[in-house]
């Protein structure tokens, strides 16, 4: 089995509002409305720019936010990624 | 079939029973309310026996209407008035879709609304009830609605009701004993006793308001109060109204437009006098 | 009103709500509202000349269906991404697929559950793929899976643990205990493909399976909204040429030629749907009977004619179950209650 590539279109078809350090979003395609946590908006933000895969974007988003790339990170990174996917702002593939 | 016609603010009702005792009992509490515009009602909410036999053995009353949930249980037929203020509930909560609903009681003074959200036991209604008889107008009881295209809000006086301790406090302080229903006891909600608004709040039932303040009242603990952040004001508005989703994209505007724009509060209150006294404060300061 | 024969006329001919009374205007939005045809009939009504509180409520009808629309085509898309990665491209059903290829019949209407119809081979591997979307067994029990997998047409309904959504997975269009068996291969075979990933039934076929909606649905129950979907499927489709012969064809083909004649009888006295005289066939005096159970609502909103209706529904299980199946049906179902 390959590595799965995430992507999105976000901030496409969304509205989007900070709100208390977080960001909310109205997502038309599906009406709903997320609060949006950090590393989300940051995970989105990298993939919207570029589609990629779990790993690599570990690595983009400790860049990012200074982290330091180790397993935990990964491991926060592919669970969000599992999370955005089921909402339908990530999509696989 | 026995019905009803009457207009609540924008809802135009046509009420139905299968016995005519709960009609007249409805009539005399919603006395003085308008009759629909044009003489159409365009929302039927009713109740009739589960089953057909239900009707005279052992009369049970089930909730019904345009829009219907699946599980409703049945009522005792002495609880009927009950059932059908939740079947004229029902209708609005699962089919408006003008207007923003909001879980909440709200009052006005000065062409400004308090909004006080709440869940069943907050007090909620009878901090509204009690505001309205010195000299706040009552908007809502239990459907606060914001207009989609002003943001105003819309009044819905529909019968108040108390429930509980709530209903000596009323019967203390409202002087006509004719704006009261009967008295429904060991209901699945308690004791309960519906109290009609006073004539101006049914008299100004078309006038709107422009929303000031959300206060989040709960009773029954020692006085306090404290800020309610902009993201928890977001949540608690959204989660408590069952047409937020269904509106869409103009329902978070509005909902945006309300969290950034109007302060607000949660405070608790040990009893009604001083949960007055802590809601008039808030307004003093807030500038209702 | 004594029943809904005025909300099928006024479906058919807008024009006949003009002479309506305020009183009028209420049973019929009631009994729209009861047959969830209020969307549709606030679009076929859009350009009347209301009274005004009839015109605000058709209109927070349009709104409505609108949300409705859009929820649907959401669960379309969700249910593509779950099954497109193993190359499974689902067959919309009923309103998913009209609001998906925007037909006429999507106009307004009210989108239930998700229904799709996928190869019986490939139905585990669905399956999997959906659990792990985050669907969920509404009915987890023991005998209700075993009934579903071994004798319905369809997966055990699903529903999403998040969105509340639920989907109905289907390997045929009748179950597998109906004594008509409709060719679940030819189904599929001749479907359309809408977009990447998604498929739809071909006009033929779409008209057969709402005819076996409507009568394998038990007791009617929303039957009219069904018979409304033929009304606009075939003013649509009996414009392309040909069309009555491949429709005579395929519900040969799918042992279901009785159905559809029954269903083109119905729209055409209800809905004055044109349709092919010799498929359509002479009226049977059960027609109407049918009409009656159609029609049955009284201005309330309320069903009527209980009798009649229950006679529907035992007839239904009949229909689709041998009688010892039917006898233990209903004996573990009364014990679940």
């Amino acid at each position: 089995m390959t590595t799965p590539t995430y992507r999105t279109d976000f901030p496409q078809h969304c509205r989007t509002h900070p709100i208390d350090g977080m960001t909310l979003v109205f997502h038309r395609p599906s009406g709903a409305t997320h609060f949006l946590d950090s590393p989300l908006p940051q995970m989105l933000a990298l993939l919207a720019a570029k589609p990629m895969d779990a790993a690599r974007l570990t690595t983009s988003l400790c860049a990012t936010l200074g982290l330091p790339e180790d397993a935990e990170a990964r491991a926060v990174v592919e669970a969000r990624l599992t999370d955005l996917a089921g909402i339908g702002l990530v999509e696989v593939g | 079939m026995h019905g009803f016609d009457v207009r609540v603010g924008p809802i135009s009702y046509r009420i139905g029973s299968a016995w005519a005792a709960p009609i007249a009992v409805l009539r005399r509490l919603y006395a003085g309310y308008p009759a629909p515009a044009d003489g159409i009602a365009t929302v039927t909410a009713r109740i009739g026996p589960p089953r057909p036999w239900r009707r005279w053995i052992r009369p049970q009353v089930a909730i019904e209407g345009d829009h219907n949930l699946p599980d409703t249980v049945p009522m005792a037929f002495g609880h009927a008035l009950l059932a059908i203020e939740m079947a004229m509930n029902m209708q609005v909560a699962l089919g408006e879709c003008r207007h923003l609903l909001i879980h909440a009681s709200a009052v006005e003074r000065g062409g400004k609304a308090l909004i006080m959200p709440g869940d069943s036991g907050s007090g909620k209604s009878t901090l509204a009830a009690l505001l309205a008889e010195r000299g706040w107008r009552l908007l809502a009881d239990e459907f606060v609605m914001i207009d989609l295209a002003t943001g105003r809000l819309i009044p819905f006086p529909r019968a108040i009701s108390l429930k509980n301790s709530a209903i000596a406090e009323a019967e203390a302080r409202v002087a006509d004993p004719a704006r009261f229903g009967p008295h429904l006891s060991a209901t699945p909600k308690g004791e309960l006793r519906h109290l009609r608004p006073n004539a101006e709040a049914i008299a100004r039932m078309d006038e709107p308001a422009e929303p000031a303040l959300i206060l989040f009242p709960s009773y029954g603990f020692e006085p306090a109060s404290d800020g309610v952040s902009r993201s928890e004001l977001f949540m608690r508005l959204t989660e408590g109204s069952t047409n937020y989703i269904a509106l869409g994209e103009p329902a978070f505007d509005h909902v945006l437009r309300i969290v950034e724009t109007i302060p607000a509060a949660r405070f608790a209150y040990p009893d009604t006098d001083s949960g007055i006294a802590i809601v008039e404060q808030f307004c003093a300061e807030a500038g209702l | 009103m004594k029943d809904a024969r005025a909300l099928a006329t006024a479906l058919a001919d807008p024009v006949s709500t003009l002479g309506l009374a305020p009183d009028g205007w209420t049973s019929l939005l009631a009994i729209a509202r009861a047959e969830r045809l209020d969307g549709s009939l606030a679009y076929r009504l859009a350009d009347m000349p209301l009274p005004a509180p009839v015109a605000r409520a058709l209109e927070d009808a349009r709104a409505q269906a609108e949300f409705g629309r859009t929820q649907a085509l959401w669960e379309v898309e969700m249910a593509r991404r779950a099954l497109a990665p193993l190359g499974i491209a689902p067959i919309l059903l009923k309103g998913s697929a009209f609001a998906f290829a925007g037909l006429p019949a999507a106009i307004g209407r009210v989108v239930g559950d998700l229904d799709i119809l996928l190869p019986r081979e490939r139905l585990d591997e669905a399956e999997a793929a959906l659990l792990a979307a985050g669907f969920e067994w509404a009915k987890d029990d023991d005998y209700s899976q075993a009934y579903y997998r071994r004798w319905m047409h369809e997966l055990p309904p699903l529903v999403h643990r998040d969105r509340g959504s639920m989907i109905d997975v289907h390997h045929s269009i009748l179950p597998l205990t109906a004594r008509r068996r409709p060719d679940a291969a030819a189904l599929i075979e001749d479907s359309v493909e809408v977009a990447p990933g998604l498929r739809i039934l071909s006009p033929a076929d779409m008209i057969v399976h709402a005819a076996t909606h409507l009568f394998a649905d038990g007791d009617l129950a929303g039957g009219l909204r069904n018979l409304w979907d033929v009304d606009r499927l075939l003013r649509l489709f009996a414009a392309a040429p040909g069309f009555w012969a491949r429709l005579d064809a395929r519900a040969r083909r799918h042992q279901m030629i009785e159905p559809v004649a029954l269903a083109l009888r119905l729209a055409d006295r209800l809905f004055a749907t044109p349709v092919e005289p010799r498929l359509a066939g002479h009226d049977r005096m059960r027609d109407t009977l049918f009409v009656r159970r159609l029609l049955a609502r009284d201005g309330w909103g309320r069903s009527i004619r209980p009798f009649n209706r229950l006679g529907f529904y035992v007839r239904s299980h009949w229909m689709r179950m041998p009688p010892l199946m039917l006898a233990r049906h209903l004996w573990i179902k009364a014990r679940a209650k």
